[in-house]
């Protein structure tokens, strides 16, 4: 066996061992930071006045000092949301009864959406609104926020499945509205591995 | 002592690589995983009260004739946008080829404690006739 070989089958074996295994990190603060006055400041999602499942007023003050797991849905999505919403399950099972811990689905389809069919929609995948927030606000501006402040691609497009075209990352927040990481809502196993950067922001903001 | 020890670490990798696609209907899975898995999961469960669980399935014991149709063809839901009520509808996929819903339906047929007759293209053909 030649010695190029070897080194490649050492390489990949190791490789494919540690792939299953993401190192935790020290959590990066993500997204583009801005200049006012001179000075450079962090990204950080603005502040908003929604309302919720429950038609309650949900802004920036429910959520200060909350970590909280953030995705954009709709309830007749036919494509991506009822993956999404399962590893939003697996993370409402996991972190059940965890202080200062919220789930925050935004919905782009606020024309159909209404607080009751959403809530409606939560009751039937099994959400637990002690920990769940479904927000509806103007389409607008949940555009806006998914574009510009959570980085989640998302437009209106008819010809997309549904009518509307979105990525279905869940963002994790902290207490301050900073992005601090993310994972591809569709993929279990990346939502998996995603427990220990939640872990992590859990244990830093405590 | 050597070459055992490489050989070792070529079958480590081998297993590590394939142990992800383990099922008689690979080729089913493949349409599965694109076309349903995004609502019935990869474990055929579903989602809740919203996808029905394809586990141990019902459906596919007394309603076995008409899976190539509703694969085809989608099942819409009987409830209107506008209501409080939310009921999903399964999307049509028309450009599934009838060898595709074939490979789809053997796979889901015998996947999940569901253990139904293997099916062949003439059964799919037939099936299909009597779409509605
Ligand atoms: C957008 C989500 C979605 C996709 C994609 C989807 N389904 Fe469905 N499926 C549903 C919903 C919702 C129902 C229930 C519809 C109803 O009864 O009104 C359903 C029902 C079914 C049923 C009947 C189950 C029962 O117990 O009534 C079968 C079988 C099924 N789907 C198989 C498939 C297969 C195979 C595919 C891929 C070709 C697929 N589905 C793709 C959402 C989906």
């Amino acid at each position: 066996m030649t010695l190029q070989l070897r080194l490649l089958l050492t390489i990949s074996t190791i490789a494919l061992l540690y792939s299953c295994k993401p190192a935790v990190q020290d959590l990066p603060y993500l997204g583009r930071n801005k200049i006012v006055d001179g000075q450079e400041v962090r990204h950080q999602i603005r502040s908003f006045n929604f309302i919720d499942q429950d038609s309650i007023p949900f802004n920036a003050e429910v959520l200060k000092g909350q970590v909280y797991l953030a995705d954009f849905f709709f309830t007749s999505c036919p494509s991506i949301c009822p993956r999404v919403m399962k590893n939003m399950l697996r993370v409402q099972e996991k972190y059940k009864g965890t202080p200062n811990f919220k789930l925050v689905s935004f919905s782009l389809d606020p024309k159909r959406d209404t607080p009751a069919r959403m809530k409606k929609y939560a009751e039937n995948i099994g959400a637990d609104l002690s920990m769940w927030h479904f927000v509806h606000g103007p389409k607008d501006s949940i555009m806006t926020i998914a574009n510009e402040d959570y980085y989640v691609p998302a437009f209106e497009d008819p010809d997309a499945p549904g009518g509307f075209d979105h990525s279905g990352k869940l963002l994790l927040i902290d207490g301050n509205g900073h992005l601090r990481g993310f994972a591809e809502g569709t993929e279990d196993e990346d939502v998996i591995a995603f427990f220990d950067t939640i872990d992590a922001l859990l244990a830093q903001s405590k | 002592m050597i070459r055992f020890f490489y050989i070792a670490l070529a079958v480590i990798s081998t297993a590590t690589l394939t142990q992800c696609n383990s099922t008689e209907y690979p080729s089913g899975k493949r349409y599965y995983d694109a076309y349903c898995g995004n609502c019935h999961m990869g474990d055929g469960k579903g989602l809740s009260k919203l996808i029905p669980s394809l586990e141990k399935s019902q459906y596919l014991i007394h309603q076995q004739d008409e899976l190539p149709c509703i694969i085809r063809n989608g099942i819409k839901s009987t409830v209107a946008d506008s209501s409080a009520e939310v009921q999903l509808s399964m999307p049509a996929h028309p450009k599934l080829s009838e060898i595709e819903i074939l490979n789809i339906c053997n796979y889901v047929n015998h996947s999940w404690g569901n253990q139904q007759v293997q099916l062949n293209l003439e059964d799919i053909k037939d099936k299909l006739k009597l779409c509605n």
